[in-house]
C-alpha cells in the first residue's frame, strides 16, 4: 500500500502499452476500404468567398468526393452553444483556417495534391484583431448580433463613496496572452458507416458524448444510431473538449457521401492554426484598500477575445468572471466580463478555464498593494485571504473549508524558505527574485453547466472474481483510469490487479457529461463508489453466510480476503464469494450514478452557489533575470495544493509536474505571433514550449489533505489547480527581481526588455 | 524530396564525388535540413555517412583541419582544442539529438540565418575545401557567404574540409535563444590578435539577424591599434548595429534584435579584453 495515497503503488494501467508503443491511437487504426479526408481551408481571416472551383481537383487521381457548402450531406450550421459557425464556409470567411472544402481520397497525399488544384478566389475584407478595438461601433461586425455576444457580472456589496475614497487605490491595465494546447497527438477521427445505417466514430477526445450528440444532429438521426469509441488519447488539456466534434463532422460528412470509412487526421500546422486556444484577455483592475492593506473593494473589466466563433468561450468567461477576485473575502465587488468576437484564433477550454488569466491579475494587484503599504507579500495575503473568520467567496457564499487557505500560505512560506530569498543576490545584469501566486478553484462545473454534472460507471463482477469497469469520464493521458481503478479497488477491498478498465464507449455507460473542470476523479469516482455500493451488500451477505456470521455488517474485505471483524481466523477469498454469487444466479452487474446537488445562483449579480466545492492552491517561484537580454531562468518552484485526499500518488505528482511545466511555458515562452489572424509560428520550431532543459532543477511539492465530504474518499481535483497559479507566481518573481510592476504575460525576453525600458 | 528514387551510400570520397556529378543528385550529410526539403528537383540521395576520411579533426601545416562530416557532438567533445570557442559554439547548437546529426559541412551549406557554427568560423578566418570529381578549390568562408552557399557552390561540388589557421589569438562566441532548443535570435563571435593589450588584428561576426551570418569589417577595422576598454565596448557595440542590415523577423522586433546584438558584441569584446 502506498502510504502517500489510496493507491497500491502499481504502475498505471496504460503505462506499459504507451511506453512500448503498442497503444493504438486513432491514426494507428485502419478499416477495410478506408479513405483519407483532407480539409481545404482559408489562408485569410476575413474575406468574401468569390470562387471555389473544384472541377480539376475532382478529376485528380484517387479522389472519391469533394464536398463544399453546396453539396454537404448534413446540416452545415454548427456550434456548441450558439450555432454561429458553418462546417464549410458558404460565403464569408471569419478565421484563418476556416474550412472551405472536404476531400476524400485513397491516400492522404492524393487528397493533398488535389487540394492544390482547387481554384479559389477570396476577396479580403476588413477584419478586427484586437478585442478592445472590436468594441468600437465602427469595428467590422464578425456576426450580425454584434461583437459582444455575452456579458457576465459579479455585484457584491456596494462600491460607494466610502470605498471609492479609500486611502489606497491601485489601478492597472493587464494584457494576458493565450496558449496553444500542444497535445502530443493532434486532432483525428475515423467515421465508419454501418450496414444497419448506424455509425461508429473513433476519436481522440475528452468528451465522446458531445461527439455523439453533434454527429446525430448533423445527420438528422437519433443518438442511438451513433456509437463513439474514444481512442487512446495523447493529451487534451481542454483542446479535446468541444473541438474534436469538428473533425468528427468532417469525417462523417465524407463517409456519408462515399459510403466508406473515412479517417481525418489534422497535420500539426493546421491543428495549431484552426483548433481552439486559451483566450487572451485584457483586464482593468482597480483595487481599493486601507493604509493597513485591508482591501475594501475591487472593480474589474475583463475583455475576453473569443476569436471568430463562440464555441465554449461563454463558459470559460463565466468561470473567469467569478474567479477574478481570487481567494480573498472582499466585501464590495464589481466585475463586468465581456466575451468578444474578433477575427483571431478561436478561443476555447484550456486547463484552468479562464482562471489562470484572472489569477495572474488579482495576484499582481495584491503584490502591488503589499509594496504600496510596505508589507510582505505573504503577510498581505494572510490579512485579506480566506480564513476561519473570512469565509466568503466572490459569489457571496460561505465556504466550508476557508481556513485551508491560511494553511496553504504557511506551507508555501516554509517549504520555499520564503524569507531567506527576500533579499536575493544581484550580480551585474543577473537579478534574482522570488514570487508567489495563489488561487481558488471551484472544482466541477459552474452553476451554468450543472445540468451536465453527472457521471456513470458500469461495474461487472466476473465469475473468476475479476472486474470489468467502464466509466463515462475519459482518460486523456491525465491518469483518470488509474484513479478509477484505485477507487474501485479501495471500495471493494481488493487488489487493483483484478480490475480492467479502458477508454470510453458511449454504448457502455450513459452520458456522463464532459470530462472537464477537474471533475473526473470526483464525478467518475463517485459513480464507481455508487456501483460498488449497489453490489457490495450482496457480496457481504454471501461472505457472512460463508463465514458463519449472522450479521453481514460484521464482515469486511481487506486485500481480497473476507473475514469477520470479531473472528479473524476464518476467512474466505473475494474470488470465492463472487463465485458463490454466480452459483446463486444473483445479478453481478451494477450501474453507478452520480449527480451534484442542485444549486441556486443569480447570473445577473453573480451571487449564489457557483460551484459544488472549492480547492486552494499556490506556487512560489524563484527566478534569475538577465536584464540585458530579458531571459528568465527559473531556479526553483514550490507547489502546494489542497486536494482533500490523494487517490493515486504517482498520478497527482504527475499532474503537479505537468501543470507547473505547462504554466511556466505559458508564463515565459509561449506566444502567438499573429498576422491578421494568421498564426506565423504554427509549428514547434517557432511556437516554443518548455523542454526538460528549460525547467528548474528543484520542483518541491506538498499537499493539504482535509477530506471534502462530496468527493470520493474526500478527494477534490488537481488537473487544473496544478496550472492556475504558476503564471501569477512568475509575474510576482520577475517583478521582485526587477523591482517594478509587470503587467503582461507571457514574460518573453522581448516583453521584459521593453518593460525595463518603459520603466527607466 | 518527393521525386527521389535512388539512395546510394558510397564507401570512398572519389565514388561519392562521382555520384554527385550526375544530375539530380544531392548529398546527405546529417540530414537535419535535407529531411525537411520540399524540393522536387532531386532524384538521387548520396549518403556520405561511410566517408570516414571526412570525420577527422587534425592539426597540419599550421592549421586546424576539420572534415566536413564531423558532427557537432564530435566538435563539442574535442579535448585540448586550440579554439575552445569551437567547442562552445558546437555544444550550444539545439539539442543533443540534433548535435549528433548536424555536420560541419551541413552547417555551412544550408545557408540559413539561424546557423551558429559559421558565425564562429567566419571570425576564425576559415577556408573551405570544395571538391568535385575532377578538381578542387579552396576559398574563404566569407567569400561563400558574401554570395550564398547554394549559388557559390556548384551542384557537383562537395564541402570536404575546412581549414582554420593556427594563430596566437583570443576568441569568443555568444548567442541568445529564447529557450535551450530555440533557433538563434542573435549571436556574435570575435577573434583578436593582440600585442600586449593592443589589437593588431580582429574579426567580429554576427548571426541570427541577417539572411546569412556575416563579418563586420568596418567596426573591426576601427578597433585595430586600440586597447579594448569599457568605453570602446560601449561605442563599438552601439556602432556595429549601423553596419548591419537587419532582416524582418516575425519572432522579434528589430529594435529588440538590435539590443541583443549590442549585448552579444559587448560580451564578445569583454572576453577579448581579458
Amino acid at each position: 500500500m502506498n502510504k502517500k495515497g489510496l493507491d497500491q503503488g502499481k504502475p498505471r494501467p496504460d503505462a506499459k502499452a504507451k511506453a512500448t508503443g503498442k497503444a493504438l491511437y486513432v491514426d494507428d487504426i485502419k478499416f477495410p476500404r478506408m479513405l483519407h479526408g483532407y480539409i481545404f481551408s482559408s489562408p485569410l481571416a476575413s474575406a468574401k468567398l468569390e470562387k471555389l472551383d473544384i472541377a480539376k481537383a475532382k478529376a485528380a487521381p484517387g479522389i472519391h468526393t469533394i464536398l463544399t457548402a453546396d453539396n454537404l450531406p448534413g446540416s452545415n450550421r454548427i456550434g456548441m452553444i450558439f450555432d454561429d459557425e458553418e462546417l464549410l464556409v458558404s460565403s464569408r470567411v471569419r478565421m484563418s483556417g476556416d474550412r472551405l472544402a472536404l476531400i476524400a481520397a485513397e491516400t492522404q497525399l492524393q487528397a493533398k495534391k488535389a487540394a492544390e488544384l482547387i481554384n479559389l478566389k477570396l476577396q479580403e475584407t476588413p477584419g478586427v484583431y484586437d478585442c478592445r478595438e472590436a468594441l468600437s461601433p465602427s469595428a467590422p461586425q464578425i456576426h450580425p448580433e454584434g461583437n459582444v455576444f455575452k456579458e457576465f457580472n459579479v455585484r457584491r456589496g456596494n462600491l460607494d463613496e466610502t470605498v471609492l475614497s479609500s486611502d489606497i487605490i491601485i489601478e492597472e491595465d493587464y494584457e494576458i496572452g493565450g496558449q496553444e494546447h500542444a497535445y502530443l497527438e493532434t486532432q483525428g477521427t475515423i467515421a465508419v458507416p454501418q450496414a444497419d445505417d448506424s455509425w461508429h466514430i473513433y476519436s481522440t477526445t475528452q468528451c465522446p458524448y458531445y461527439i455523439r450528440a453533434r454527429v446525430s444532429r448533423f445527420l438528422g438521426i437519433t443518438q442511438n444510431k451513433v456509437r463513439v469509441f474514444q481512442t487512446v488519447t495523447g493529451g487534451a488539456f481542454g483542446g479535446k473538449e468541444d473541438f474534436p466534434d469538428e473533425p468528427a463532422l468532417c469525417a462523417t460528412a465524407l463517409a456519408k457521401a462515399t459510403g466508406r470509412p473515412v479517417k481525418v487526421i489534422y497535420p500539426r500546422k493546421y491543428d495549431m492554426q484552426s483548433s481552439t486556444k486559451r483566450h487572451s484577455m485584457k483586464i482593468k483592475h482597480k483595487l481599493f484598500a486601507t493604509k493597513q492593506g485591508q482591501i475594501k473593494g475591487v472593480k474589474l473589466d475583463i475583455d475576453v477575445d473569443a476569436g471568430a466563433y463562440a464555441g465554449l468561450s461563454t463558459v470559460v468567461a463565466e468561470r473567469a468572471n467569478i474567479s477574478s477576485v481570487g481567494p480573498y473575502d472582499i466585501p464590495n465587488i464589481q466585475v463586468k466580463t465581456k466575451v468578444i468576437y474578433t477575427n483571431n484564433l478561436y478561443g476555447g477550454p484550456y486547463r484552468g478555464f479562464g482562471a489562470p488569466q484572472v489569477s495572474a491579475v488579482h495576484e499582481a494587484q495584491i503584490d502591488k498593494l503589499a509594496r504600496t503599504v510596505g508589507k510582505d507579500r505573504i503577510e498581505i495575503r494572510r490579512i485579506n485571504g480566506m480564513s476561519a473568520q473570512k469565509r466568503k467567496f466572490a459569489s457571496g457564499e460561505e465556504l466550508a473549508q476557508p481556513h485551508l487557505y491560511q494553511e496553504l500560505l504557511n506551507k508555501l512560506e516554509k517549504i520555499s524558505k520564503w524569507r531567506t530569498h527576500l533579499q536575493p543576490p544581484s550580480r551585474g545584469n543577473l537579478k534574482e527574485g522570488i514570487g508567489i501566486g495563489t488561487m481558488i478553484y471551484g472544482v466541477n462545473l459552474h452553476w451554468g453547466g450543472q445540468r451536465l454534472d453527472r457521471g456513470a460507471a458500469y461495474l461487472v463482477l466476473l465469475n473468476d472474481g475479476s472486474i470489468s469497469l467502464a466509466v463515462g469520464v475519459t482518460d486523456m493521458g491525465q491518469g483518470a483510469n488509474a484513479a478509477m481503478r484505485t477507487i474501485c479497488a479501495a471500495a471493494l477491498g481488493i487488489s487493483e490487479d483484478l480490475i480492467q478498465i479502458s477508454e470510453v464507449d458511449t454504448d457502455k455507460v450513459p452520458d456522463s457529461g464532459p470530462t472537464v473542470a477537474s471533475r473526473a476523479t470526483m464525478s467518475g469516482g463517485r459513480a464507481v463508489i455508487d456501483a460498488v455500493n449497489r453490489l457490495k451488500p450482496k457480496l457481504d451477505k454471501i461472505a457472512a453466510q460463508m463465514l458463519d456470521c449472522e450479521d453481514p455488517g460484521q464482515v469486511e474485505c481487506k486485500d481480497g480476503i473476507y473475514q469477520t471483524k470479531s473472528n479473524q481466523t476464518k476467512t474466505v477469498s473475494f474470488e470465492k464469494v463472487v463465485e458463490e454469487l454466480y452459483l446463486r444466479r444473483i445479478n453481478p452487474a451494477a450501474i453507478g450514478w452520480y449527480r451534484s446537488e442542485p444549486r441556486q445562483y443569480d447570473p445577473e449579480t453573480g451571487q449564489g452557489k457557483a460551484y459544488a466545492f472549492y480547492a486552494f492552491g499556490g506556487h512560489v517561484t524563484r527566478v534569475q533575470v538577465d536584464t540585458d537580454t530579458g531571459r528568465v531562468n527559473v531556479l526553483e518552484t514550490t507547489a502546494v495544493h489542497d486536494v482533500g485526499k490523494i487517490i493515486n500518488y504517482q498520478g497527482i505528482k504527475g499532474q503537479v509536474h505537468g501543470g507547473t511545466v505547462q504554466g511556466l511555458g505559458w508564463a515565459l515562452m509561449e506566444e502567438f505571433k499573429l498576422n491578421k489572424g494568421k498564426m506565423m509560428n504554427a509549428g514547434f520550431s517557432d511556437y516554443l514550449i518548455p523542454t526538460s532543459m528549460d525547467m528548474p532543477e528543484k520542483l518541491n511539492m506538498d499537499f493539504i489533505e482535509e477530506p471534502q465530504p462530496q468527493g470520493p474518499f474526500g478527494a477534490k481535483g488537481i488537473g487544473e489547480p496544478s496550472f492556475i497559479s504558476v503564471g501569477a507566481s512568475v509575474i510576482s518573481a520577475v517583478s521582485h527581481a526587477l523591482n517594478q510592476d509587470l503587467k503582461i504575460l507571457p514574460l518573453t525576453p522581448q516583453n521584459i526588455v521593453e518593460s525595463i525600458r518603459k520603466n527607466d | 524530396m518527393i521525386n527521389v528514387t535512388q539512395f546510394v551510400k558510397p564507401d570512398s570520397l572519389p565514388s561519392a564525388l562521382e555520384e554527385l556529378n550526375r544530375e539530380g543528385s544531392i548529398a546527405l550529410a546529417g540530414g537535419t535540413s535535407l529531411s525537411l526539403s520540399k524540393s522536387k528537383k532531386y532524384t538521387k540521395v548520396v549518403n556520405l555517412s561511410n566517408l570516414t576520411e571526412l570525420k577527422k579533426i587534425e592539426t597540419k601545416n599550421n592549421r586546424l583541419e576539420i572534415g566536413a562530416m564531423v558532427s557537432m557532438t564530435q566538435l563539442a567533445e574535442v579535448e585540448d582544442s586550440p579554439f575552445p570557442i569551437l567547442r562552445k559554439t558546437a555544444s550550444s547548437i539545439y539539442s543533443t539529438a540534433i548535435r549528433n546529426m548536424t555536420t560541419v559541412g551541413g552547417e555551412i551549406a544550408k545557408g540559413v540565418y539561424w546557423v551558429d557554427l559559421p558565425v564562429t568560423l567566419l571570425a576564425l578566418d576559415t577556408q573551405v575545401l570544395l571538391q568535385n570529381s575532377s578538381s578542387s578549390r579552396t576559398v574563404a568562408l566569407s567569400e561563400i557567404y558574401n554570395s550564398h552557399p547554394s549559388k557559390f557552390i556548384n551542384s557537383n561540388e562537395l564541402i570536404t574540409k575546412i581549414f582554420i589557421p593556427l594563430q596566437k589569438s583570443t576568441s569568443s562566441f555568444h548567442k541568445f535563444t529564447k529557450t535551450q532548443v530555440d533557433y538563434v535570435l542573435a549571436s556574435a563571435a570575435g577573434k583578436a590578435v593582440k600585442d600586449g593589450n593592443i589589437i593588431k588584428q580582429i574579426n567580429l561576426s554576427i548571426g541570427g539577424v541577417t539572411p546569412l551570418p556575416c563579418l563586420l569589417p568596418q567596426v573591426s577595422s576601427q578597433l585595430v591599434g586600440k586597447k579594448i576598454t569599457d568605453e570602446i565596448i560601449e561605442e563599438v557595440s552601439t556602432e556595429c548595429c549601423k553596419e548591419i542590415k537587419f532582416k524582418p523577423d516575425f519572432r522579434a522586433s528589430t529594435e529588440y534584435q538590435k539590443s541583443l546584438i549590442k549585448v552579444m558584441i559587448s560580451r564578445v569584446l569583454q572576453d577579448l579584453q581579458s
